[in-house]
């Protein structure tokens, strides 16, 4: 499996060192749910400074406006010749298409990407990667794995995305409460004590679940069937426990990886329920 | 032109029949597997047969909802699934998933497909790569503005759907799992628990509350129309009788009245304000003028208030005692004044003087719901129609 990190401060080189195979890399104004994003100049440095792996986030939803400056990046992004593009709009797909760009498409739709036949659809139609939902257990994955040749991606580490929102809910909070605004809060649901980041910018609102997965337990049988790519997310982090991590997971440590990141398994071995009695 | 289809939710075979009787052209409903209300009283394949034996004879059609995001085991009898329910005479899916959609599409020529929200349709390019892929309609995300809407709706050989009523969900259709993570239940496969209607804890002394206000377009009926909307959907398949006959019967005279050039401004205050009192929540219309903001959410605490002005429903006439029967859905007592309406859009003004019990007793008050009550009137009136409170009598106090 090769290992991909999201950072958030600029200790790139550091990281790629340690091990990481590459760097996923929001790209501004088009990416949502991250922390950190980057503008082209940024990429094609990174890309120039790195013979390690680039892939490149477009998971907003796109409006009309914005339609002719995302083809403009997607041709950037052709002539960087970054290693592929993580999409969750169909926009992005089908611009790609129509205009007969070379770039390598990864499915990237959050909560949807549950099953095999539509990963499998997806790579008849040459979208040759999928990022796996967080919210879909350790069979149902090695089942998808099982039945698909889509280059699969799980994330192994990090705060899962539970919502994105159009509003600007925090400035609304904020607005109506007669306070000073922040972009990043805690809040609880009280009854199941279950925590969520809630963070704004100026594409909506996202929340977060405040517990890091960390799928450190599964991790060598993930890889050993075969899944292609793992995400270690920086998060908060700092430098040296970042690196730590890494070297843990290459160096397969899964005491030191649960020491630094606990042990939340998410839904590995908890199906979701949809219909209540 | 075609004119526009008034689309109305049915979560069960009497709904289904109320919303077509008041005047939708066509009515969504949830089969027994792969439908977003997974808890709803969905619709067995027989019920869909005479669903669709229903709607057709009145010309009128049946969309079924598919649209859970599926796991592989969900996967299991799927093909069975939909040829069954094909043969049932549905006119149409309402599908999210990209294989689902493109199955149907490729399998069966004589039944449409309509992509659903779930997909969150904002931009022209993906509404196309549906046409392209054979979809016939869009429903489009409930984020979008006036001039959003009309730029897709302008994509020829597609048509456009759009949400007029209803509640409103607080993230993207389709990126939101928090059911998933508070309460385990899949959003995305029809468990959603509407968490997003939940307060949360904040800073120890504060809550966090991030619930939208419903939308209600009736003011902006005229613009859908003229901007090249397909149809206008209302939400809401577990919605009581009461409210749906309500809703489909407003829209149906305010889109009938457009197109015929009657519709007065007061004519649409008065409806306006006839869909705001069965609505539980205070409406907004969101995203249709601007990017939705605090006015468009809730803040304060309680965000529903019961509704208690629906006292019956006409359930046939006793010819001996020249009275409409009805069963009493809330008190009423005798000089309240009310009004019947039928699904043909006749509303009766009507002050109660008499109430009979099913004995033919006389009694001063109806407080038992459920019970068959009989009210003095000279015609029997058509099947499901209603009485609606206006005005409580001098002896309210009681």
């Amino acid at each position: 499996m090769k290992l991909l990190g999201v950072i958030r401060d600029y200790n790139y080189l550091e990281y790629l060192d340690e091990g990481l195979d590459g760097l996923i890399l929001p790209i501004n104004d088009f990416s949502v749910d991250y922390f950190k994003y980057y503008s082209i100049s940024d990429i094609k440095e990174y890309k120039k400074s790195t013979d390690k792996l680039v892939f490149v986030v477009i998971n907003k939803m796109i409006f009309n406006k914005e339609l002719d400056n995302l083809l403009d990046v997607l041709k950037e992004l052709e002539s960087i010749n970054v290693d592929g593009v993580f999409f969750y709009d169909l926009a992005v797909f089908n611009l790609v298409k129509v205009n007969k760009i070379n770039i390598n498409l990864i499915y990237n739709g959050t909560h949807m990407v549950t099953n095999s036949d539509t990963i499998n659809l997806y790579y008849d139609l040459g979208v040759k990667g999928a990022y796996l939902s967080n919210e879909i257990t350790k069979d149902e994955v090695l089942n998808i794995r099982s039945n698909t040749k889509s280059d699969l991606f799980v994330l192994l580490l990090g705060n899962p995305v539970v919502a994105m929102s159009r509003r600007s809910l925090l400035t609304s909070y904020f607005t109506n409460k007669k306070k000073s605004k922040e972009d990043l809060i805690t809040i609880k649901e009280p009854k199941s004590g279950q925590e969520f980041l809630v963070k704004e910018d100026s594409n909506g609102t996202t929340f977060f679940y405040n517990k890091r997965l960390n799928l450190s337990n599964v991790y060598k049988e993930l890889d050993s069937k075969g899944i292609n790519y793992g995400i270690i997310e920086q998060g908060n982090y700092d430098s040296n426990q970042y690196k730590e991590l890494i070297k843990s997971f290459v160096h397969f440590d899964k005491k030191k990886i649960d020491e630094l990141a606990g042990h939340n398994r998410g839904f590995l071995y908890r199906e979701t329920i949809y219909k209540v009695k | 032109m075609k004119k526009i289809e008034l689309l109305a939710p049915a979560g069960d075979l009497e709904r289904l029949k109320v919303v077509l009787l008041y005047g939708a052209d066509a009515v969504y409903v949830g089969g027994e597997k792969l439908s977003l209300r997974a808890n709803a009283t969905n619709f067995s394949l027989d019920e869909l047969k005479e669903g669709c034996t229903f709607a057709h004879n009145l010309n009128k059609k049946v969309y079924l909802t598919t649209n859970i995001v599926f796991h592989d085991k969900d996967r299991i009898g799927m093909e069975e699934y939909i040829k069954a329910v094909i043969d049932t005479g549905i006119d149409a899916f309402i599908v999210s998933d990209l294989y689902l959609a493109k199955y149907i599409i490729d399998n069966y020529k004589n039944v449409e497909v309509h992509i659903s929200t779930q997909d969150s349709i904002t931009n022209k390019e993906s509404a196309v790569f549906y046409r392209d892929l054979g979809a016939s309609r869009v429903v489009l995300a409930r984020e979008l503005s006036r001039e959003e809407i009309k730029e897709i709706s302008a994509i020829p050989n597609l048509e456009t759907e759009v949400f007029i009523h209803g509640a409103m969900c607080t993230c993207f259709s389709g990126r939101c799992a928090l059911s998933n993570y508070v309460t385990n239940r899949d959003a995305n496969r029809g468990g959603c628990a509407q968490v997003c209607r939940f307060a949360f804890d904040y800073n120890s002394e504060d809550k966090f509350t991030l619930a939208t206000k419903d939308l209600n377009m009736a003011m902006y009926i005229k613009d859908l129309i003229e901007i090249g909307v397909s149809s206008l959907k209302v939400e809401g398949r577990m919605r009581s009788l009461y409210y749906l006959a309500t809703v489909i019967g407003s829209y149906r005279f305010l889109i009938d009245s457009i197109y015929d050039g009657t519709l007065t401004s007061d004519k649409l205050l008065e409806y306006e304000r006839r869909l705001d009192s069965v609505a539980n929540r205070d409406t907004t219309s969101q995203y249709f003028n601007h990017e939705a903001d605090l006015t468009d959410q809730y803040y304060t605490g309680r965000q529903e208030v019961s509704n208690q002005e629906y006292l019956g429903l006409i359930i046939g006439y006793d010819e001996n005692m020249k009275s409409i029967v009805l069963k009493e859905r809330n008190y009423f007592e005798v000089g309240d004044e009310v009004e019947i309406f039928t699904p043909h859009g006749d509303i009766y003004p009507y002050k109660i003087e008499t109430i009979y019990n099913e004995d033919n007793e006389k009694i001063e008050v109806a407080r038992h719901p459920e019970e068959i009550l009989k009210l003095p009137f000279n015609r029997r009136l058509n099947d499901y129609s209603m009485i609606r409170l206006i005005r409580k009598g001098k002896n309210f106090s009681k």
